[in-house]
């Protein structure tokens, strides 16, 4: 695959060249005194940071119903990041023509809860931090797709720790333009190599209640999920919780209930609600006041349902999402 | 009362107006007997049917819950029933990794079949029943 390598400063450069043009503006990461967060540049590239080594939040969500007015916006991110633009552009969510999505090989992430200190920002020192396998969320250490290989470009890393730059579609081709330097023939051994399949998620509802019987429903998970994107959810208010009659039939039918009343089923049914969409980022756990384990339910709960539609979420535009289109001839043992 | 609850299950069942719910009508009107626990919701179509209603038929109480519509194919909006077919099997899938599988059914029961609908429905209480006990 032909790609350029980028020297030294040209990814900023040639994202400073985007931003010459009056209707551009860049999403990526700013390195401020050992804290790495989401920022949106017009003017200039002021501490630009390529990588992102702390996930606090997914910078898809900030991409919602954001209809620009002929602004142009390229966004430099995480893969899974990626990915979740991705579902929103699917999900008409995000308007893709205003946006030229670039995805970063990622070597993993830890908690903005466990931060302490300066955080590592050059791509050496992140590989040797995430060298050792304990450290990292739980998301990150189970990640499906780390690799660059998302959106209109990608940037890679080969093994001796040069940047690469490939176009995948056409807005990608202009951005490689605007880049020095001629395309080259790149090596096929990259860094961070395919992820391995993980055995398919089981678990029973005693360790299920147990888990989410810390839960406060504060409804972070939800706010915090960059797929999880409607403007009225059932649970605003409490009209889908059982409340009167419906909690007296519960507690009579079962024998006892959880309080706040109705935590499992908000969960289950946002479980199954971004169940095609889910692209295990673990933004909902990193919301969650009470530490719950939410990536383990929600990631492992996707991938098993993706799986019995060789669907993968944000794996490319062309895909539609499985429970919005169907195939005549499958599931025939659907029914009982 | 809490006698009468330990042993006869309440099932709720989501039935199509189209087939499922008039097929339930004739069973009526041909004297065909099912049980009393089964307790049928009309909707427009089978993918009316948001798989949260099912969570939440369940966290409330119900023992068992089926959604009914027509066959592959015959659906009145012509293709309503794919998506049903979709989400239900992708539910189960759902209630399976949490080990609850038994749970949640899918019938495809034509207006025609009235038997048949008696038959499904009276195996799945006596299933839910046997497994109380």
């Amino acid at each position: 695959m032909k790609g350029k390598k980028i020297k030294d400063s040209a990814m900023e450069n040639a994202l400073g060249k985007f931003l010459e043009q009056e209707q551009y503006l860049v999403m990526g990461f700013e390195k401020d005194k050992g804290d790495v967060y989401h920022r949106i540049f017009k003017d200039n590239l002021d501490n630009y940071s390529l990588m992102n080594p702390v996930f606090a939040t997914n910078g898809a969500l900030y991409l919602r119903r954001l209809f620009a007015k002929g602004a142009q916006i390229v966004i430099v991110l995480r893969p899974c990041e990626v990915r979740a633009y991705i579902e929103l552009v699917k999900l008409t969510q995000i308007e893709r023509r205003n946006i030229v999505a670039v995805s970063i090989d990622c070597f993993g992430t830890i908690s903005s809860k466990d931060k302490n200190g300066d955080v590592p920002s050059g791509p050496d020192e992140i590989k040797s931090f995430f060298g050792d396998p304990e450290k990292g969320r739980f998301a990150c250490k189970n990640c499906r797709e780390r690799r660059g290989v998302v959106g209109d470009a990608g940037i890679r890393i080969d093994e001796s720790g040069n940047f690469w730059t490939f176009p995948y579609t056409e807005k990608g081709e202009t951005l490689l333009s605007l880049m020095e330097g001629d395309p080259e023939e790149a090596p096929q051994q990259m860094l961070i190599g395919e992820n391995q399949q993980v055995q398919a998620f089981q678990v029973d509802m005693e360790t299920f209640s147990k888990d989410f019987s810390k839960c406060i429903m504060c409804m972070n998970c939800r706010d915090m999920c960059p797929v999880c994107y409607c403007v009225d959810c059932v649970f605003n208010g409490d009209e889908y919780l059982p409340k009167g009659d419906a909690l007296f039939n519960k507690i009579f039918r079962t024998g006892s209930t959880g309080m706040p009343r109705g935590k499992e089923l908000f969960h289950l049914i946002r479980m199954f609600h971004v169940s095609q969409t889910c692209v295990g980022c673990g933004a909902c756990e990193e919301a969650c006041p009470q530490g719950i384990p939410l990536t383990k339910y929600f990631k492992g709960i996707s991938e098993r349902l993706q799986g019995m539609f060789s669907y993968m979420s944000g794996r490319s535009f062309d895909e539609s999402i499985p429970y919005l289109t169907f195939v005549e001839d499958e599931l025939k043992d659907a029914d009982d | 009362m809490e006698e009468k609850n330990k042993k006869n299950p309440e099932i709720v069942g989501f039935a199509c107006s189209f087939c499922t719910f008039k097929a339930s009508e004739m069973a009526g009107s041909l004297r065909l007997k099912y049980p009393d626990g089964v307790k049928l919701i009309q909707v427009p179509c089978s993918s009316r049917v948001d798989p949260a209603f099912v969570i939440k038929a369940i966290f409330e109480g119900a023992d068992g819950v089926f959604v009914a519509g027509c066959h592959p194919g015959d659906c009145h909006f012509i293709k309503g029933n794919y998506f049903t077919r979709r989400k239900i099997a992708a539910l189960k899938e759902m209630f399976d990794a949490f080990g609850m599988k038994d749970k949640l059914k899918l019938f495809w029961v034509s207006a025609a079949e009235a038997r048949r609908f008696v038959e499904k429905v009276t195996g799945m209480y006596d299933e839910i029943k046997d497994k109380k006990k």
